[in-house]
């Protein structure tokens, strides 16, 4: 059973998050962690005043997430745990929603809801899967395909390549593609076709990567952008990119065993 | 390949449909005014006004190609719907002195009863003069309404997919209104089939009203059409309502502001006004591909030809500054449980309801017995304990429970990163 992760928290977002976690775990057919700081040195101003403050604390925390999860009237049973889950989570299947405090990448996959309260709450179905020429890509696509699959949704597989001199200006897209991207794109199609997992392909030459990925999945109404880090990208990475002016959810695939 | 594109040229089409509707005006009128029918040279008259909007059509597709400029910011397309009124009007008019023409000559068989009416009437009423038939103009009359009902037929075919080929909406609705014109024609045609059948010439008569009724009609829709362009009359309530779903719908987009529809021509113009919490630079992707969307709604809804000006609003920032009771040994910081117990106060500043600055306070020492009037200096609206507590009242401040003593479940630490 696949786990997704929340922090708590009391402000708007966090609670969208809540949310958003709540839903993706029932769709899933996962279980719900939810998480709660362990902040020793601010427990121990309150030890002489309070010695209760920790339990009381779990009990309000509780009865919010019961609430929470009564509202989207689902029967899931969420697990309570102290920590980061950024660190504490080993699970690669795992799902973190929301971000996390430190530039150390998880080895679960994260996802930024752009303060969207689920996945597909605008009525948009397909799960866009940018890919290159990179491993980043497949990296994603084993991100991608599986929750696809659990959530019954279609993939968008989606390239932009820049335009290659020389060919005729009404050329169609995919004659501008490199031979190691086409590589990636039948690697993944076979991902996909092992998985059971619908698909198309949409192959652009828009000449900004991020903001044509944001575009094209907006333009096909997808409801989630998978993507994954390079590892060796030194400056401006696409994934930063995509999280600057997406307003779709990202889901960033979690470290990659490679 | 070339043939083809230049057979669906819009003028070409148009070329064609005006010379049908020069053939059909010049014959309807002739003969029908030669057997003094008054269903005939009404439906020759309804194909003069045709004429005018097949050339009206003509200027619109000569027009749409002309882009707006700083005189006209939405173009000029308004010029057809002065027309459109006008013809409408002009074919009302037609339409009533047809059916009274129609009326008289029913009334013309029964003499007493149209001297009674002539009488009371406060003006003068038309007086027809007998249907002329027989053998000689009976094949002239056939070969009129037959071939025009079969010209209209095809001749429509031949618009509606030019215009669809060519994205030109009021080519497709001028074809199927010559659709229409087709069926008025095939009526004509029977109900003239059956005059000669009985020899029976007040048949005449009722089919004239049924032409007369059927030119007001159009007549009608063209006026409706021209003044709902010219008063900017809104798309209708559910078109606006498909238009704030579809905004709905659409990532970055929070909250439907305002929607305005209106027609100018055949083009629809929408001006929306939306709230949106999307970062600057995702407004143009966002702009764009509600675009795209729009315009497939309205096209599902046959408005084919739309125009859409957006305006992106920031959500109107809910502003408000929130104290929190702390503890502080100097390193780390927790929510006191009661405000006896604070030793200082996080003043926080709120916006939307997400903490976007907080600063560390003692409470001043002059202050120490007048906590209320220092937290009403600082404009602070809620003062926050930890636990799960009544809200209460501190004079004006409202004194309410966190569920948490830590600073980052609150929300206060520093917005995290992926």
């Amino acid at each position: 059973m696949r786990q997704v992760h929340v922090r708590f928290g009391v402000s708007p977002r966090s609670r969208k998050e809540l949310d958003f976690a709540i839903n993706l775990a029932v769709r899933i057919s996962g279980s719900l962690f939810v998480w709660t700081e362990v902040d020793r040195a601010a427990r121990a101003l309150l030890d002489g005043l309070d010695p209760d403050a920790q339990a009381r604390e779990h009990a309000h925390v509780r009865d919010r997430v019961h609430l929470a999860v009564g509202r989207q009237e689902t029967g899931l049973v969420p697990t309570f745990c102290q920590g980061d889950p950024h660190r504490a989570v080993h699970d690669p299947r795992a799902i973190l929603v929301g971000p996390r405090s430190d530039r150390e990448r998880s080895v679960a996959a994260i996802v930024a809801t752009m303060g969207e309260a689920s996945i597909g709450a605008r009525g948009a179905s397909e799960i866009c899967l940018p890919f290159a020429n990179g491993e980043s890509a497949l990296h994603a696509a084993s991100a991608a395909i599986p929750l696809a699959s659990a959530l019954g949704a279609q993939l968008l597989l989606y390239h932009t390549t820049w335009r290659e001199d020389g060919l005729p200006t009404e050329a169609p897209a995919e004659r501008h593609m490199t031979a190691e991207a086409m590589e990636t794109l039948d690697r993944i199609e076979e991902m996909c076709v092992a998985a059971g997992a619908r698909r198309r392909v949409v192959i652009e030459t828009a000449t900004a990567i991020a903001e044509g990925t944001v575009r094209a999945a907006l333009n096909e109404r997808c409801a989630l952008i998978v993507v994954a880090r390079g590892r060796h990208v030194g400056r401006g990475s696409y994934v930063d990119q995509i999280l600057e002016r997406s307003v779709i959810p990202v889901l960033v695939a979690g470290r990659s065993k490679a | 390949m070339k043939t083809r594109s230049r057979w669906l040229s819009p003028y070409v089409v148009m070329g064609v449909v005006l010379a049908m509707y020069g053939l059909k005006v010049a014959l309807k009128l002739t003969v029908g005014r030669e057997i003094n029918s008054p269903t005939i040279t009404g439906d020759g008259f309804h194909n003069v006004a045709d004429l005018f909007e097949a050339l009206l059509v003509l200027a619109v597709v000569a027009i749409s190609r002309m882009p707006p400029d700083e005189r006209y910011p939405f173009g000029r397309k308004n010029v057809e719907s002065i027309a459109r009124a006008a013809i409408g009007a002009g074919l009302l008019v037609t339409a009533l002195h047809f059916a009274a023409t129609s009326v008289m000559g029913l009334l013309g068989y029964a003499p007493e009863l149209e001297r009674a009416v002539r009488s009371y009437a406060p003006f003068a009423l038309p007086d027809p003069p007998p249907l002329r038939m027989g053998g000689d103009v009976v094949w002239w009359v056939l070969a009129v309404t037959a071939g025009s009902a079969i010209v209209s037929f095809a001749v429509s075919a031949y618009e509606i997919r030019a215009g669809k080929a060519s994205g030109h909406p009021s080519m497709v609705a001028d074809g199927q209104e010559t659709r229409g014109d087709g069926m008025i024609e095939a009526s004509i045609f029977v109900g003239i089939c059956a005059e000669y059948a009985f020899a029976a010439a007040w048949l005449e008569y009722p089919l004239g009203l049924g032409v007369a009724f059927l030119v007001a009609r159009t007549g009608r829709e063209l006026l409706s059409d021209g003044l709902a362009g010219l008063l900017q009359r809104s798309l209708g309530a559910d078109v606006e309502k498909a238009i704030r779903e579809t905004c709905l719908m659409t990532h970055g987009v929070r909250e439907v502001e305002q929607v305005k529809t209106f027609r100018v021509g055949n083009a629809a113009v929408c001006i929306l006004k939306l709230l949106t919490d999307a970062p600057a630079c995702a407004h143009d992707d966002v702009k764009k591909a509600l675009k795209k969307r729009l315009a497939a709604r309205l096209a599902e809804l046959e408005i084919e030809d739309a125009e859409f000006h957006l305006r992106f609003s920031r959500l109107a920032p809910a502003r408000a500054r929130v104290a929190y009771a702390a503890l502080t040994d100097g390193k780390a910081i927790a929510v006191a449980p009661e405000i006896e117990a604070a030793t200082h106060f996080l003043i926080c500043d709120l916006d939307n309801g997400e903490a976007v600055r907080w600063t560390l306070e003692e409470l001043p020492a002059p202050c120490q017995d007048r906590l209320l009037d220092w937290l009403i200096a600082k404009r602070v609206t809620v003062l926050y304990v930890f636990g799960d507590r009544q809200a209460t009242s501190l004079g004006p401040i409202r004194v309410s429970g966190v569920p948490s003593y830590e600073l980052r479940t609150l929300g206060l630490l520093e917005p995290p990163t992926i």
